[in-house]
C-alpha cells in the first residue's frame, strides 16, 4: 500500500483537498527520522556504566597516589553535575515542570548516583557516620526525595523511594521485592505499613494536585510493596484475615483508581493480586470446612474463573462504563 | 487462507497514517474523523496491559481445560488406549481442535487483532501438536532424531504463518527452517566446517527474499511480520560471523572441552566481521532511516566489544566500564547537540509523545540499587539494600 495511493484516494473522495495532498505527500516523501529515544537510552546506559565503574575503581588500591585522584573526579564530577542541574533548573511549580534543556535531568541524575558512591566511600574510609547506618541510606533517600521535588524529576523520586525503603530494611524495586524476607514478621509489618504510606502520599498529591504526576510513581511502588507482603502474609502466617483484608481493598482501590484514570496497568495488577488473595481466601475456608475438595471441583473453579476474567477484559469497557 | 480482515488492516493503517498527520497538523479534526469514517475498522485492540492481562489469565483456563479433558478421557477409556503416551497423543490432538475452534471463534466474533488471547490460543494449539507428534514418537520408545521432528513441525508451523501473520510463530517458523539447514549441514565433516559461512549466507539470502516480498501489495497483510523478520535476520547474520560465537560454537560442535576454546580458522575475518558489520548497521540505518538496523547495529557493537574483551585483556573492567560509560556519556551529548536541528533528515527532537515517562522512572530507580558495594562487606546498608545487584556477576 503506497502513500500516493492512500492520499489519491482521500484527495479523490474529497476528504482533504488537494493542497493538502501535495504537502502531505511533501512530509512523507522527506520523513524526518527521530533518534530521539535512542539518544536518551545510550545516555542513560552512559550514566549507568559510569557510575558502576567508578563505584569500584574509588575502592581499588586505596592507598596509592592514582586513589586521591578518583577520589576527587568523583567529587568534582559528582558537584559539576548537581551545579549543571542547579544552573539549568526551572522555577518550582506544584504543576509538572518541563526542563527544556537536554541534559538537566541527566546531570541531576548522575550527581545523584555519584553521591551514593562519594558516601559510600566516606563512610567506608572515614566512618564519618560512625555505627549509625541507618544516616547512610537515610541521607540519600531525604536529599533525593527533595531534589526530585526540587528538579521535578520522577526518576530520582523513585530512586529516593527506594533508599527511603532500604533505610528501613526493605527492597521495593519490582525484580528485588521478592528477595525481602516477609517470614520476618516485623519487616513484614513494616512492608504493609510504608507501603500504604506511600499510596496515601500518591493519593494525597492527586487529591490536592500537588505533583500529581508523581503519583504513579509512589502508587506503583507503593501498591506492589503492600500487596506482595500481605500476600506472604496471607500464606504464612496468623491472623490471615486482617492481611485478606488489606490485599482485597488494595485491589478494589487499583480497580476503581484504574477505573478513574482508565489506567490499564493498576487495573491488570488489581486483578491479579485480588484473584490470588480471593482464590487463596476461597480455598482456605473451604478445607476448613470439609477436607474433601476435589481436584475436579479446584480444575472447575480456576478454568472457569479465569475464563470469567478473559470476558471481563474482552468486556471491560461497557462494564467500568469507559467510553472509546 | 487469511484469518484476520485484510480490508480492515489496511484501513486501519490508513487511520494509523492520519492519526500522524493529525499530531503534525497537517490534517484537521473533521477531517482526521471523516477518514475514520471513510476507512471503517472494528478490531478488538485493547491496550498492551489488558494484552498482557487476556495472555496470562486466557493460558491458565486453557491449562485447566486441558486437564480436565485429560481427566475425562483417562478416566473413560484409559484401557482402551494400549498405552499411556498412546493417550497422552491422543489427548494433545483432541485439545489441540477444540483450542483451533476457540481460535477460530475468537478472530471471527470477538475480533481481535493479536489481543493477547488469539496469540495465546494459536501458541497452544502449535504447542498441541508438537506434544502429539512427540508422544506418538514416544510410543515404541524410540525417540526420532532432531530433524525429523523439525520437519514434522514445518508444515503446521507454515500453514499456521501463512494464515495467522503471528509474529511469534513466524520467527518460529524461520528459525525451524534455519535449524533443518543447520541439521543438515552438521551430517557433513565439510559442513561443520563452513557452518559460519552458510549462516550469514541464509541470513544474508532470507533478507534479499524478505526486501522483494515486502514490495508485494499483494503481501500487506504479512507487514508486520516481514518486518520483525527482517530484525531477524540482521541479527543472524551478525551472530553467524561473530568471533566468539563461531570460536565457541565450533569447540562445542567439535566436543573440544578445552578450558579456553582452541583458535579457530580465518579468525581475522571473523575479528572483521564481528567489528565491521556493527558499523556497517549503524550507517545503513542513519542513512536509510531504518530504526531497527540502527539499534541492532548499537547493541552489536556493544557485543563485539564483549566478544573482543573475552579473549584479549585490554583493561581491567572497572576502568573499561568508566571508560565505555564516559564515551557513551560523551557520544550521546554531542549526537543530541548536533541533532537539534535535523541533518539529513535525522533529528532529536521527539517526534511521537512519549507515554512511557512514569515506568522511565521506575526502571531508573533502580540504579540506585546498582551502585557496586563490593569491598563494604564491614560497611551495612540497612539490610534490604542489595547493592551491586543489577551489576553482579561483573566484578
Amino acid at each position: 500500500m503506497k502513500i500516493d495511493t492512500i492520499l489519491e484516494h482521500l484527495a479523490g473522495s474529497k476528504v482533504i483537498s488537494s493542497r493538502q495532498k501535495e504537502r502531505i505527500l511533501a512530509v512523507e516523501q522527506n520523513p524526518l527520522f527521530s533518534i530521539h529515544w535512542e539518544l536518551r537510552t545510550l545516555l542513560y546506559l552512559g550514566i549507568t556504566l559510569l557510575s558502576s565503574g567508578l563505584g569500584t575503581l574509588i575502592y581499588q588500591n586505596i592507598d596509592s597516589i592514582g586513589h586521591s585522584v578518583i577520589v576527587a573526579v568523583i567529587a568534582i564530577l559528582c558537584f559539576a553535575a548537581f551545579g549543571y542541574a542547579l544552573w539549568k533548573r526551572m522555577a518550582f511549580s506544584t504543576e509538572e515542570v518541563i526542563n527544556p534543556s537536554p541534559f538537566a535531568d541527566f546531570a541531576l541524575l548522575l550527581g545523584c548516583l555519584l553521591f551514593v558512591t562519594l558516601e559510600g566511600y566516606v563512610q567506608y574510609q572515614y566512618n564519618l557516620f560512625g555505627t549509625r547506618y541507618g544516616l547512610v541510606t537515610f541521607l540519600p533517600a531525604i536529599l533525593f526525595i527533595g531534589f526530585a521535588y526540587l528538579f521535578d524529576h520522577r526518576g530520582v523520586l523513585s530512586m529516593g523511594l527506594t533508599a527511603l525503603a532500604s533505610w528501613v530494611g526493605l527492597a521495593i524495586s519490582p525484580e528485588k521485592l521478592f528477595s525481602n524476607d516477609f517470614t520476618n514478621q516485623n519487616l513484614l509489618i513494616l512492608a504493609i505499613i510504608l507501603g500504604l504510606f506511600l499510596v496515601l502520599i500518591g493519593w494525597l498529591s492527586e487529591r490536592y494536585s500537588f505533583k500529581k504526576h508523581f503519583a504513579f510513581t509512589y502508587f506503583f511502588l507503593g501498591g506492589n510493596l503492600t500487596a506482595i507482603a500481605s500476600l506472604a502474609g496471607l500464606f504464612n502466617n496468623e491472623g490471615k484475615i486482617i492481611y485478606f483484608l488489606v490485599i482485597m481493598s488494595l485491589a478494589i482501590f487499583g480497580v476503581m483508581y484504574a477505573r478513574q484514570k482508565q489506567s490499564f496497568l493498576f487495573l491488570l495488577l488489581g486483578v491479579i493480586y485480588g484473584y490470588i488473595a480471593f482464590s487463596y481466601g476461597l480455598f482456605t475456608v473451604l478445607n476448613s470446612i470439609s477436607s474433601e475438595i476435589t481436584f475436579l471441583f479446584s480444575t472447575l473453579y480456576f478454568f472457569a474463573t479465569c475464563a470469567g476474567i478473559v470476558v471481563f477484559f474482552i468486556k471491560i469497557k461497557d462494564i467500568l462504563g469507559w467510553k472509546k | 487462507m487469511r484469518a484476520y480482515n485484510e480490508e480492515w488492516l489496511r484501513n486501519l493503517e490508513i487511520q494509523e497514517k492520519a492519526e500522524t498527520w493529525h499530531d503534525q497538523g497537517l490534517v484537521t479534526d473533521e477531517q482526521l474523523k471523516s477518514i475514520n469514517q471513510a476507512y471503517p475498522q472494528g478490531f478488538y485492540r485493547p491496550n498492551l496491559f489488558l494484552r498482557i492481562g487476556l495472555f496470562i489469565f486466557g493460558a491458565i483456563a486453557c491449562g485447566f481445560m486441558t486437564s480436565i479433558l485429560s481427566l475425562m478421557i483417562m478416566g473413560v477409556s484409559y484401557s482402551n488406549m494400549g498405552s499411556e503416551n498412546h493417550a497422552i497423543a491422543v489427548i494433545s490432538l483432541l485439545n489441540g481442535i477444540i483450542l483451533l475452534l476457540a481460535l477460530e471463534f475468537t478472530i471471527r466474533n470477538i475480533k481481535t487483532l493479536y489481543a493477547g488471547i488469539d496469540n495465546m490460543l494459536l501458541y497452544s494449539v502449535i504447542f498441541s501438536y508438537f506434544f502429539f507428534i512427540l508422544y506418538v514418537s514416544l510410543k515404541d520408545s524410540t525417540n526420532f532424531e532432531p530433524l525429523t521432528y523439525c520437519f514434522l513441525m514445518l508444515p503446521i508451523l507454515v500453514i499456521a504463518t501463512i494464515r495467522y501473520a503471528e509474529i511469534v510463530v513466524g520467527i518460529a517458523t524461520y528459525l525451524c527452517v534455519l535449524a533443518i539447514v543447520v541439521l543438515i549441514m552438521m551430517k557433513f565433516p565439510i559442513g561443520k566446517m563452513i557452518l559460519p559461512f552458510v549462516v550469514m549466507i541464509f541470513a544474508g539470502l532470507s533478507y534479499w527474499i524478505l526486501q522483494i516480498l515486502k514490495k508485494k501489495d499483494g503481501l500487506f497483510y504479512y507487514k508486520n511480520l516481514f518486518s520483525l523478520l527482517e530484525i531477524c535476520c540482521t541479527m543472524l547474520f551478525y551472530l553467524g560471523g561473530n568471533y566468539l560465537v563461531v570460536r565457541e560454537g565450533n569447540a562445542m560442535l567439535n566436543d573440544l572441552h578445552a578450558e579456553v576454546s582452541p583458535e579457530i580458522d580465518f579468525a581475522p575475518l571473523f575479528y572483521f566481521f564481528t567489528f565491521a558489520i556493527p558499523v556497517l548497521y549503524v550507517a545503513l540505518g542513519l542513512r536509510r532511516h531504518d530504526r531497527k538496523l540502527l539499534i541492532i547495529g548499537v547493541l552489536a557493537f556493544g557485543f563485539s566489544i564483549f566478544t573482543y574483551r573475552q579473549y584479549h585483556s585490554i583493561m581491567p573492567l572497572p576502568w573499561a566500564l568508566t571508560l565505555g560509560g564516559f564515551l557513551m556519556i560523551l557520544v550521546s551529548i554531542l549526537a543530541i547537540r548536533y541533532l537539534k536541528i535535523p541533518r539529513a533528515g535525522v533529528t532529536y527532537q521527539a517526534l511521537v509523545s512519549d507515554k512511557n515517562r512514569n515506568l522511565e522512572s521506575i526502571v531508573l530507580g533502580q540504579m540506585v540499587g546498582q551502585v557496586p558495594s563490593e569491598q563494604q562487606d564491614n560497611f551495612q546498608f540497612g539490610g534490604g539494600e542489595s547493592a551491586g545487584g543489577g551489576a553482579e556477576g561483573n566484578y
